[in-house]
């Protein structure tokens, strides 16, 4: 059917005005980054500023502390990314493949924690990590992130063993597997794509959090990227061009990590789709 | 190769559901017997408790001389085909086949020779690098079966292997397997619904009903004497006409009907059974058995198949190719000398013998 040209053209306005809404933020803090002096404002209209230079971003790598906070948010993402990715693809198995007493309510109350948003679980979790000793180390904050990505990610991995046959398993027992070795050898492989998203999920809840872990930890060689970026917004002046750089910096992983990932992503997100 | 015994089995369920009643069964050594019987008639479950896929509640199981209920699948020296040929699908043909041995530590050299000896047998040669998703339903099908005989395995598990099968891939799969099974002469459990595959495969049939097995014979004996009225109906196809009546004396008699069964000891109510191909047309001025008025024809062209009621119960006939008549018609119909079955009218519907079975008509 072919439609009529006001309607195409309609189509096209509606896309690319908010197209703009979502570009704009993420250009002016490009452009802002590149701008001579910490200037927030500008009569300029051009992304890339007259004048423009590098010397906020070498800035926040010689006189800031920023390879610190760089390396604690890699090592906390990733520490979380390896714990939540093991985690869930043992426990979205045993949730798929066996009945057991609280099966159904445990889906059920891991579902539940999803409903509450998470400013309200901070004064009790903030409690809980006091009472462990772990406040301000990564310990606590990892404790916190992989327990708060555990839901989505048990599901998410559940759903994808859902869509896997169990007579698959059932053959490599037959041919000598052991079930944890059917697991292995023949349901994880096949399970990729559910673990990259469950990988991609788990990073990012820890990448670019702040809230928690402005609770959690207190000393500056402690803080991740996001609480970095955040201490160069002091009580008098800010330092816009080291912030739109570093925020900048920030997103570049996770911008990668989306494309390189982004096959699986999208046969991720049609599975369960079509059962067998 | 090896015996396999099943002894007293019942399967449980944790909610009581009983799926197999105290099944006891013997697969002799090379022979291939199958598993018959409608859904949920606990053929499937007898078959993965054989396999291991199933715990047993009572009972025992042997393969040989070995008890095996409490081994692993995998150490019970038996090879399964899957309904949905269940290929590991991030391997290839050649590594599918090879995993089973792989896992049981045979050197590479061995293992790609048996590997290509089975391909050969299953004309799979040029086949062997490729991934299952690239090839069609008969071409996986054939894989899942060259990853059994790999194995050279004691015993080979078949549950509904080609249901996913067209109908002409279906037929022409079954021959092959007939063909291999006289080959290797391995014993085999073969699981279906589908009863022409159960006459035609089938060394001997075991017909299943709600857990428990009916009667365990040669494909012809089931045919001819079924051991009562439930293998009766599902052992033929269309399946056999039942009529309800009384046996008086040595009488069957109902409305419109009589028959000479001179049974050797029953009275009243009773069941006459009449397969569709034992009904032929009676020829004018010879009595008549009944006399139907046709509903539906069919004609397939060896043969014409009349639908028609008889006292209420919808009744089928398969008669000659060149009977001339249409919907409507009235045809005296005979049943072939003898070629009927008698049963109990109560629920287990046992077979009912008379010694003399030849009918005559009154």
């Amino acid at each position: 059917m072919k439609e009529s040209k006001a309607i195409t053209y309609t189509r096209h306005a509606v896309l690319i005005l908010f197209s703009l809404f979502a570009l704009y933020p993420a250009l002016n803090v490009l452009s802002i980054s590149l701008r001579p002096g910490d200037r927030l404002r500008s009569t300029d209209l051009s992304i890339i500023p007259a004048n423009w230079n590098f010397d906020s971003y070498i800035k926040l790598f010689t006189e800031q502390p920023f390879l610190t906070w760089l390396g604690n948010s890699l090592l906390v993402s990733l520490l979380v990314t390896i714990f939540g990715v093991t985690l869930a693809s043992i426990g979205g198995y045993a949730f798929s493949r066996f009945r057991f007493v609280g099966r159904g309510a445990g889906m059920a109350t891991l579902l539940t924690t999803q409903m509450f948003p998470a400013t309200m679980l901070m004064l009790p979790l903030y409690v809980m990590i006091a009472r462990l000793h772990l406040v301000d180390t990564f310990l606590g904050l990892m404790l916190f992130y992989t327990a708060t990505a555990m839901p989505f990610c048990l599901w998410q991995m559940k759903g994808f063993y859902d869509t896997i046959p169990v007579s698959l398993e059932e053959a490599a027992r037959i041919d000598g597997c052991s079930r944890w070795q059917a697991f292995t050898r023949v349901t994880l492989p096949l399970a990729l794509p559910g673990l990259v998203i469950t990988a991609l999920f788990s990073f990012m809840t820890a990448w670019s959090e702040y809230l928690v872990a402005a609770q959690v930890l207190q000393t500056s060689d402690n803080f991740t990227l996001p609480l970095g970026l955040k201490s160069f917004q002091e009580t008098m002046s800010t330092q816009w061009g080291l912030y739109a750089a570093g925020a900048i910096i920030v997103s570049l992983p996770v911008v990668a990590l989306f494309m390189l990932l982004s096959r699986y992503l999208v046969s991720g997100m049609t599975l369960g789709a079509v059962k067998e | 190769m090896s015996q396999i015994r099943l002894q007293n089995i019942v399967k449980r369920y944790e909610d009581g559901f009983v799926a197999v009643k105290d099944a006891n069964l013997t697969i002799e050594d090379g022979e291939f017997m199958v598993l018959v019987g409608p859904s949920g008639c606990g053929k499937s479950t007898t078959l993965r408790m054989i396999a291991g896929l199933e715990e047993v509640s009572e009972g025992n199981i042997f393969v040989g001389d070995q008890r095996v209920n409490d081994l692993e699948p995998g150490d019970r020296d038996i090879a399964m085909v899957f309904q949905n040929y269940a290929l590991y699908p991030h391997m290839t043909v050649r590594a599918n086949m090879g995993f089973g041995l792989r896992m049981r530590g045979l050197e590479k050299h061995v293992i790609d020779e048996r590997v290509k000896l089975s391909a050969d047998v299953l004309s799979l040669g040029d086949l062997l690098d490729r991934k299952p998703r690239e090839m069609s339903g008969g071409q996986r099908q054939r894989v899942a079966v060259g990853r059994a005989i790999v194995r050279q395995p004691a015993a080979f598990l078949f549950d509904e292997p080609l249901s996913n099968l067209d109908a002409k891939l279906r037929v022409q799969m079954r021959t092959e397997l007939a063909k291999l099974h006289q080959q290797l002469a391995t014993t085999t459990v073969y699981v279906t619904h589908d009863q022409v595959e159960a006459m035609t495969l089938g060394h001997r049939i075991t017909v299943m009903n709600d857990g428990v097995i009916q009667q365990v014979d040669t494909p012809l004996t089931l045919y001819r004497n079924p051991i009562n009225r439930f293998v009766a109906g599902f052992i033929g196809s269309p399946s056999m006409n039942f009529i309800n009546g009384t046996v008086v004396g040595s009488e069957f008699t109902t409305d419109g009907l009589r028959l000479n069964i001179n049974p050797l000891s029953h009275s009243g109510d009773a069941i006459l059974g009449i397969r569709p191909e034992d009904l032929v047309l009676a020829d004018p001025g010879t009595p008549p058995l009944f006399t139907a008025e046709i509903e539906v024809i069919e004609r397939m062209g060896n043969e014409t198949v009349v639908y028609f009621q008889f006292i209420g119960q919808p009744m089928v006939a398969r008669l000659d190719d060149d009977i001339k008549a249409n919907p409507g018609d009235r045809l005296n119909l005979l049943v072939r000398n003898g070629r009927w079955h008698l049963f109990e009218s109560g629920s287990g519907g046992h077979r009912i013998d008379c010694p003399d079975q030849s009918s005559e008509q009154k």
